[in-house]
């Protein structure tokens, strides 16, 4: 018996053959590794020994009932708020100022992007530099200006290192919000700003009432992007701090790195990085709703 | 229909071919390069009978360093060259990720025959049970021949798992120029640990040179990591401390060692005679560019200073070397790290591996090794040949290796107990919290790592 198929269902069988390579890529890359990953966790794993014997959930206890993973999620939520808050603002206000009639614009909008295009790895090496307390350019900008008399030392100070690491995510990561938000601004109707202006609207009002309500999408989008990009950064940690100084910038990822391969705890270290990626979920869930109930 | 069958087609064969690229052998036809760049010998032509040749797997680092690199091939060459039926197999993996990747390899049963080591990743690779024992394969001669102290650092159950290659005790380096500029013999190092702090306080006094850089007294590592755990351990030596007990039971903060030592290395930060959140690279650079008066350093400093200060050997002569000053001991303490040999477990080849590690820890060998890097040996009968003790500078650090002592690594979680330790150096520095209050925070995650495991 041969079945007679409809344009449509060849159209959707072939878009799906089309995309069967990509399926089978994804799964033998992300979703058998989660699924190992996730069967660690139940185990007492190491690098140390062959056999990985069922533990329950022995990892999660040790974990949540320490003090340890509670310290890395405080400082990568600290880390994760404070950078993607002030990267959306600094963003938002860049792409306003790149979207009016501003002189050299062309040229400000070519070069925005360098930070991004500079590999993190780089970034960290450059601001290790700048923040190096007896040559760096900092102190001598701090002190040349009268701003202090004391060198400060800000990847070894408890106070002031995981700040010193923010400045480095928002230089670098701000390009991106702001292009991202550049590219939202000019899909803005003109003929809304035209509207607006009839009616005698001012500028703080045509912003609050047009440009971010349009904007919400684009913004909801920048915010996932970059909250899943910083609860995962481990370069600028590992590079900059290690930790340090005194755990004060152990984030979750620096404390999955030293479980899984300083102490060699491959079930503890997995199940870290489950309780990581349920935490990353309960944001990135909402924030995705919000950005597509605002498309739609 | 014919569309349908080109694409399944043409799916179906870009599918078989990323399976086969993924899951190929890397010597599809072209000669296998080991990691020193050289043309691995295993894909020349082979002798007709198999049997008679072996091929024996070396995992090491110093095949992909350049400093080391060519001292590898020359090993590896004299020792095919004695020994035609056995070709070595150079497994080169950069020193970072050394540890983890043999782990690794040896978790999925690839153990390589043969293996270096340091004081570190030895216990690792004891406890993953991926070595054997070496006295009875290796023969009294040259075990009874092993320096007391690197013996130590290699026994583990009354049982010698690593067979020590090439020691690098630390010893302090002295910069000649800023000694005479503070006033100071520039001829006679401190010899006790008091002259060590009068004299690093007097270079500290310049403060600067001509171009406006600072000048330090001496360096100490204070950056959280392993390292500045393991130079508090040396500190703590020389205040007659110890970190663990002959049973392998923590015991750092019995007496006042612990304490006197980070009262020490608050008072070089605060007088600013150290630079603080200082790492070792950081030490070595600033000794190599004259802004630091005294450095403990290991054997390898003089290679290391001659790049870092740009001028090569004749930098030679704006530095000297001795032992490390004396303190609460009455003798000269300090700390040495090791590179060791190891042989697999599960290797096929027992015999031929046990050859091989002989020869490389042989008068031969070192006295190439030595030649080529300056390296010490860890047996006595070859650190006291003449060869191994050429000039002031090779036996000073053949001195100092008599009283150095090795890490007590017998604890797996000793290097995570190394960085938990920085702690306690970085609060003392950076703080001015009490100091006992400072051991009292830091001291259960120390006790906790130790009682895990």
């Amino acid at each position: 018996m041969s079945i007679k198929w409809s344009r449509t269902l060849k159209n959707q069988a072939f878009g799906m053959l089309l995309v069967a390579p990509a399926t089978l890529l994804l799964s033998v890359t992300i979703l058998i590794p989660l699924a190992r990953s996730i069967s660690t966790s139940f185990r007492g794993a190491s690098l140390l020994s062959a056999e990985q014997p069922f533990i329950g959930l022995a990892n999660y206890k040790a974990l949540l009932s320490g003090q340890e993973f509670y310290h890395a999620l405080s400082i990568t939520l600290r880390y994760v708020a404070c950078t993607v808050g002030i990267e959306i603002v600094l963003g938002l206000v860049s792409a306003l100022l790149l979207n009016s009639r501003i002189r050299f614009r062309a040229f400000f909008r070519s070069i925005l992007l360098i930070p991004w295009a500079i590999p993190t790895l780089v970034a960290a090496l450059v601001f290790l530099l700048i923040y190096q307390a007896d040559y760096g350019v900092l102190n001598g900008l701090l002190i040349q200006s009268g701003l202090t008399e004391k060198k400060l030392n800000v990847l070894n100070d408890l106070n002031l290192a995981l700040y010193g690491i923010m400045g480095v995510a928002i230089w670098r990561q701000t390009p991106l919000a702001a292009v991202m938000t550049l590219a939202g601004l000019q899909g803005v109707p003109r003929d809304w700003y035209e509207a607006a202006t009839i009616d005698g609207a001012s500028k703080l009002k045509t912003f609050l009432y047009i440009t971010l309500p349009a904007l919400k999408p684009v913004l909801a989008n920048v915010t996932l992007l970059m909250v899943v990009a910083n609860f995962q950064m481990f370069t600028l940690f590992y590079a900059l701090t290690g930790g340090g100084p005194a755990d004060a910038t152990q984030s979750l990822a620096i404390y999955t790195y030293e479980t899984a391969f300083q102490a060699y705890d491959l079930g503890k270290g997995s199940a870290i990085g489950v309780i990581w990626m349920l935490l990353l979920l309960l944001i990135a869930v909402p924030l995705n709703r919000v950005a597509h109930r605002s498309m739609s | 229909m014919k569309l349908w069958k080109i694409v399944t087609l043409s799916l179906v064969t870009a599918i078989l071919t990323i399976v086969t690229a993924c899951s190929g052998s890397s010597n599809n036809g072209a000669k296998p390069v080991n990691q020193a760049g050289n043309v691995s010998k295993d894909n020349q032509q082979q002798p007709a009978s198999s049997e008679e040749n072996i091929e024996l797997t070396f995992a090491n680092w110093i095949s992909t360093e350049d400093a080391t690199k060519d001292a590898y091939n020359q090993l590896v060459e004299g020792f095919e060259n004695a020994h035609p039926n056995i070709k070595i197999k150079s497994l080169g993996i950069p020193f970072n990720e050394y540890k983890d990747q043999v782990l690794i390899a040896s978790t999925g049963g690839n153990t390589p025959d043969v293996l270096m080591a340091n004081q570190s990743f030895t216990p690792a690779f004891g406890n993953a049970n991926i070595v054997q024992p070496l006295e009875t394969i290796l023969g009294g001669d040259i075990i009874d021949d092993i320096l007391p102290s690197s013996k130590a650092g290699v026994t583990f159950n009354g049982k010698v798992i690593a067979m020590p290659w090439a020691p690098h005790p630390n010893a302090l380096f002295w910069n000649k120029t800023l000694f005479a500029k503070a006033g100071l013999d520039p001829n006679a190092p401190p010899k006790t640990w008091d002259e060590l702090l009068k004299y690093a306080e007097a270079v500290a006094a310049l403060k600067q040179d001509d171009k406006g850089n600072p000048i330090y007294g001496i360096g100490e590592a204070n950056k959280t990591g392993a390292y500045t755990g393991q130079m508090l351990l040396r500190i703590t030596l020389s205040h007659g401390g110890k970190f663990v007990d002959d049973q392998g039971k923590l015991i750092v903060n019995q007496g006042s060692a612990l304490v006197e030592s980070l009262q020490y290395l608050r008072d070089i930060a605060n007088k600013n005679v150290a630079p603080v959140g200082a790492e070792i690279k950081d030490l070595r650079a600033m000794f190599g560019t004259g802004s630091l008066g005294m450095l403990v350093n290991g054997d390898f400093g003089r290679n290391t200073f001659r790049t870092t200060s740009g001028k090569g050997e004749v930098f030679d002569k704006e530095w000297g070397v001795t032992t490390v000053p004396v303190g609460a001991t009455g003798r000269s303490e300090t700390v040495f790290t090791e590179h060791q040999l190891l042989i697999s477990s599960s290797t096929k080849h027992a015999e031929a591996a046990a050859e091989f590690v002989k020869y490389l820890v042989s008068k031969d060998a070192m006295v190439l090794y030595h030649k080529l890097n300056g390296v010490m040996s860890s047996r006595a009968s070859v650190a006291s040949l003449p060869e191994l003790n050429e000039d002031d500078y090779a036996k000073v650090f053949n001195e100092q290796m008599k009283t150095a002592s090795p890490f007590p690594t017998g604890n797996p979680a000793f290097e995570q107990a190394m960085k938990e330790t920085s702690n306690l150096t970085v609060l003392a520095t950076t703080t001015s919290e009490d100091i006992p209050a400072i051991i009292a925070k830091i001291l259960p995650k120390l006790q906790e790592l130790y009682a895990a495991k």
